[in-house]
């Protein structure tokens, strides 16, 4: 079955390779869309049970603005995530890997400490 | 997780070359194939990681920057040629990346297997789609005779 994963996993690298496709999958918006969208059917709830959950929590969402959380829309704010994250649970712990410094950064730092 | 299986017929992985196709226009400046490549980049990462759900839905609507609706439709069953389904990534402009594929359990793991890909601009079904549907379950059919001849591939 190697074989098969390796298709996917090359196919998938070759997309990343393309300009603006990495920086999209690591942006917060499409990481937390990924981890919601599998935390919601992991507990098996639709999005329209995602708006009657919050609603019992005394907030207030619908199900196309659940829908932009899923789909890794940039204009979705805090409030709304905390919403969404809640109704599923909350968060017991948020860990951040943090990746390489981008060039410019670099740069900047040795100006600065220049 | 499941595994994503591009299927090869005659050799050839149609799915994954119209796949390559829109990296490598991607990769020689073509705006709309850049974009095009996020979306299934991040449509098939979900894909991946969460499979087919039992109520078959996975669904959701955004904006692009400018505006434009932007859909993932990653699993739209196909009614008039079940077991199949589509992938869909909707963009209002140009146009929308629908894959034909269906879901199976061979030995206890759960496939995806794609089997064509149009590039839909217009025509909300067109010719070329049509006949991707035909030929879907053409294959279909044959990997459901033979399931070891597709799937059970070694290292």
């Amino acid at each position: 079955m190697k074989s098969l994963n390796k298709q996917h996993e090359d196919l998938m690298k070759l997309l990343d390779d393309v300009p603006g496709v990495e920086d999209h999958m690591r942006s917060f918006e499409v990481q937390m869309a990924e981890r919601i969208l599998e935390r919601r059917l992991q507990i098996g709830l639709t999005q329209t049970q995602v708006v009657d959950i919050v609603r019992e929590q005394g907030g207030s969402i619908t199900q196309a603005t659940i829908s932009k959380v899923e789909c890794g829309d940039a204009t979705v704010g805090s409030d709304t995530y905390n919403k969404v994250l809640k109704a599923l649970g909350g968060v017991a712990n948020l860990s951040i890997e943090f990746g390489e410094l981008a060039t410019n950064s670099n740069a900047a730092l040795e100006y600065k400490h220049a | 997780m499941v595994t994503i299986i591009y299927l090869k017929d005659n050799g050839e992985s149609q799915v994954a070359n119209h796949i390559v196709d829109i990296a490598r226009m991607g990769n020689q400046r073509d705006s709309n194939a850049r974009v095009l490549a996020r979306y299934i980049r991040q449509g098939l990462a979900q894909l991946t990681k969460v499979g087919v759900p039992s109520n078959k839905q996975l669904m959701m609507t955004s904006e692009e920057d400018n505006g434009d609706l932007r859909t993932f439709n990653l699993l739209k069953p196909l009614t008039s040629r079940y077991p199949l389904n589509e992938f869909r990534i909707n963009r209002s402009t140009p146009g929308a990346f629908r894959a034909i594929f269906f879901e199976c359990d061979y030995e206890g793991e759960q496939f995806i297997v794609f089997i064509e890909s149009v590039l839909k601009q217009g025509d909300s079904n067109p010719p070329e789609f049509q006949m991707a549907m035909r030929e879907s379950e053409a294959l279909y059919v044959k990997i459901y005779e033979n399931p070891t001849f597709y799937l059970g591939e070694d290292d």
